[in-house]
């Protein structure tokens, strides 16, 4: 993907500033992991791990017409399967986040969270990028290494899944 | 309706435009699935983090005596470069930033030092150093990649890629930082006589090697006029890109509309304070117009004045309302009103004081007219009434008593 100079700049640049690119970017994968988790504590623990990992790689980077925060991104997707794979093969197999009470709206809620959170990854992402950190789609696209119209159709495609899985469930639509 | 388009209708109903049932039903549900995601990570909490993942530093290895040695070799090469340029590196450097400072027409042609780092952009614009106001816009096969407005600290960028208008208090907000914000030209420029100077006369030239915090520029200055020719960027000293000077053309006034943002209907506005983050009220407080305000007098087409302090996280504002009227004195921070509105469609009428206006008309219908009074910033923002009553407004503006 070719790309512009400053996008070449900030990639060069993050690559040499560990503390910019984590005080940048941190946040976010906070969040990404907390929504492909189901936990906020988790999510922390993961993310230090995740720019661990960032700290002895990233350094060594080549560019290729993609931010860092798109290896980040990538990392954290990684760590994050891993993680729920292990909880899958844990015998005590973790339930859903707890919830507060058992109205139905919570009900809903947590059935979408979980709708969410089976998306698959790049469908995740997307719905992630452009609607939890407000990204444009050139941004989105940027990072996930595709076209806008491509992205535009994940986004798409990721609420069609979210309707169907609802549905399936018995769920209400406005959770 | 095939997917294509209910994706942009998705899109539409997301910014919370008008769009088809099932976009709109969609959205909501998207919306509504990631709200348990939309939390903010306090800066405590990211301090401690990183504090816990970055490995401790190493200790500094012993390199003084090698050091020492660097030391005395830059002093020697120091000591023969001033015997041998009889002109100190403050002397062309003064001369460098006096050749622009004044306003200067500017057109570049930027290619990456090795190919296929970038697209070979085309850099022109306006700046107008004294008053530190500069309009440039970048274009790659013809085609205009942003446009990027500069006034004091504040940007205003639009990128084509996703029509979108950045307004930010700061080109620290970017993350490409200023040096990717500011045209080439206008960098060098600002950062001559900061003290990272080196000079070598390169036949009959000269060639300034500025060291900025992300970027080194190694600049070509012409040894008569003073003007840049080339301008090379360097990151840890490997060429990155080549900045040729096609047009340097100074001039002794300077024209408000080279200077003006292009209207950009339909753009989307973000907002962002000088760190990078959304702009947004916190608070508002009903006070008595200040002394020195600029207002519509006691009272506007039979409406009372109503002022209000608003806070945003970026600065405050003071807001003083006419019934469907309202005028703005800011100067820390765009109202979020303001900001967007300079996405629309722009004119510009000079009045009768001399004061220039810049009216906007946005898509809500609504019309803002942009001025600056005496030093002081204020617009007119007015959901009724036509383009005459906005500058009858501006004419009116005056300091409260």
């Amino acid at each position: 993907m070719e790309e512009g100079l400053d996008a070449y700049r900030t990639f060069r640049r993050e690559q040499g500033d560990f503390e910019a690119l984590f005080r940048s970017h941190y946040p976010e994968i906070v969040r990404y992991l907390a929504a492909r988790l189901g936990s906020r504590e988790d999510a922390s623990d993961l993310a230090s791990e995740v720019f661990a990992e960032a700290w002895r790689r990233v350094p060594g980077l080549q560019w290729r017409g993609r931010p860092v925060r798109a290896w980040l991104y990538r990392v954290a997707a990684n760590m994050a399967a891993d993680e729920l794979r292990r909880r899958r093969g844990e015998s005590h197999a973790l339930g859903e986040p707890e919830t507060p009470d058992a109205t139905e709206r919570v009900a809903d809620r947590v059935a979408l969270a979980k709708a969410l959170r089976d998306l698959p990854p790049e469908y995740q992402l997307v719905v992630h990028l452009r609607l939890v950190e407000g990204q444009p789609f050139a941004d989105v696209a940027r990072v996930m290494g595709k076209s806008v119209g491509a992205c535009q159709m994940l986004l798409l495609r990721a609420g069609k899944l979210l309707r169907e899985s609802l549905e399936r469930e018995g769920v209400r639509e406005h959770a | 309706m095939p997917d294509s388009a209910l994706a942009l209708e998705l899109d539409r109903a997301l910014a919370g435009e008008d769009a088809a049932d099932e976009a709109r039903e969609l959205a909501a549900l998207l919306v509504a699935a990631v709200e348990p995601a939309r939390f903010e990570v306090p800066q405590a909490e990211v301090e401690a983090a990183l504090a816990r993942t970055q490995p401790p530093r190493r200790a500094p290895v012993r390199r003084r005596p090698r050091l020492a040695v660097a030391f005395a070799a830059a002093l020697a090469l120091a000591a023969a470069a001033a015997l041998v340029l009889r002109t100190p590196t403050e002397d062309v450097e003064a001369k460098a930033a006096a050749a622009l400072d004044r306003t200067y027409f500017v057109v570049e042609d930027v290619r990456p030092a090795r190919p296929g780092l970038f697209r070979p952009t085309v850099v022109a614009g306006t700046v107008d150093p004294r008053r530190a106001l500069g309009h440039w816009t970048a274009s790659s096969g013809g085609d205009v990649l942003t446009e990027t407005r500069v006034e004091g600290d504040r940007v205003t960028r639009w990128d084509a890629a996703s029509n979108t208008l950045t307004v930010a208090e700061s080109c620290r907000a970017f993350a490409s930082g200023c040096a990717d914000v500011l045209d080439p030209v206008e960098l060098y420029r600002r950062t001559l006589g900061s003290g990272t100077g080196e000079l070598r006369k390169v036949d009959g030239d000269w060639e300034i090697t500025l060291d900025g915090a992300h970027v080194q520029q190694v600049v070509t200055v012409d040894g008569k006029t003073y003007l840049p020719t080339r301008i090379e960027w360097r990151d840890d000293g490997r060429p990155v890109s080549v900045v040729r000077i096609v047009t340097l053309d100074r001039h002794a006034r300077t024209d408000p509309v080279a200077l003006a943002l292009q209207p950009h209907p339909g753009a989307r506005v973000r907002h962002v304070d000088a760190a990078g983050k959304t702009v947004r009220v916190e608070s508002t407080r009903a006070v008595e117009v200040p002394p020195g305000a600029l207002w519509l007098g006691p009272t506007w087409h039979g409406y009372l004045p109503h002022a209000e302090q608003v806070r945003f996280n970026a600065g405050s504002a003071l807001r003083i309302r006419y019934g469907p009227t309202s005028v703005w004195n800011y100067d820390e921070v765009v109202p979020p009103e303001v900001a967007a509105a300079r996405a629309g469609f722009a004119k510009t009428a000079t009045l009768r004081r001399g004061i220039v206006v810049r009216i906007y008309f946005t898509s809500e219908g609504a019309i803002v007219s942009d001025v600056e009074l005496q030093g002081r910033r204020a617009a007119i923002v007015t959901a009724a009434g036509g383009k005459e009553d906005v500058l009858r407004g501006a004419e009116a503006l005056t300091r409260a008593p």
